[in-house]
């Protein structure tokens, strides 16, 4: 389940288009170690965790691991 | 945005940044009872300060409601908002 | 830094257990991204 809030978590500043430095963000966030891969590995994972911490914690930042979608 | 608007939205950030920054030690860390009491006053002047936010400049979310016309899709959005 | 130690085993990853101490203020810690200080370590250009 996905819920949009209409803010952003951190105050990032768009100077100008940079082409290069897209092609890094995309690949970061979208790439085979990229942020999207790693959300779906932690919330996947806490399925086979021993203790009610780490079943916590894995929802928590498989849930904070794609934010940067909201800053592209 | 004007100046006022912008100054109560990185005042939410702010107070939203450190209630998840208290939630995620408090998952590791479950019987901090001072963390806990600190999240629980941070989380209630995030309630307070969301609700004087929308209050005044309409839904951030969902099931929020909205003043006459709908300011769901009023502008800016967060990625149009200069933060300086 | 800790040197390896004889409660340290090699080719294990240790975690220190973090201690709540103090936290900066709301603001200062979402711009540090953050609130506890002493995980705030920024990287600079020159030296570490």
């Amino acid at each position: 389940m996905w819920i949009y809030e209409k803010k952003l978590q951190y105050p990032a500043k768009v100077g100008r288009a940079n082409l290069q430095m897209a092609k890094y963000l995309i690949t970061q966030y979208g790439g085979p170690d990229g942020e999207l891969a790693a959300a779906l590995r932690y919330l996947t994972q806490r399925y086979n965790m021993p203790t009610p911490q780490a079943k916590g914690i894995l929802t928590d930042i498989g849930t904070e691991e794609p934010e940067p979608l909201g800053y592209q | 945005m004007n100046r006022e608007q912008l100054c109560m939205l990185k005042e939410l950030m702010a107070l939203e940044f450190t209630a998840l920054e208290l939630h995620l030690y408090l998952d590791t860390h479950p019987t901090d009872q001072r963390a806990l009491m600190e999240y629980n006053s941070v989380c209630q002047q995030v309630a307070l300060a969301k609700q004087q936010y929308q209050q005044r400049y309409g839904p951030l979310t969902y099931c929020e409601p909205s003043c006459y016309p709908w300011q769901w899709i009023n502008e800016p959005w967060p990625w149009e908002i200069c933060y300086e | 830094m800790n040197a390896p130690s004889d409660k340290m085993r090699l080719a294990r990853a240790y975690v220190p257990f973090q201690i709540f101490c103090e936290r900066l203020d709301p603001m200062e810690g979402l711009m540090k991204g953050t609130i506890f200080p002493e995980l705030y370590f920024p990287y600079r250009e020159n030296k570490r």
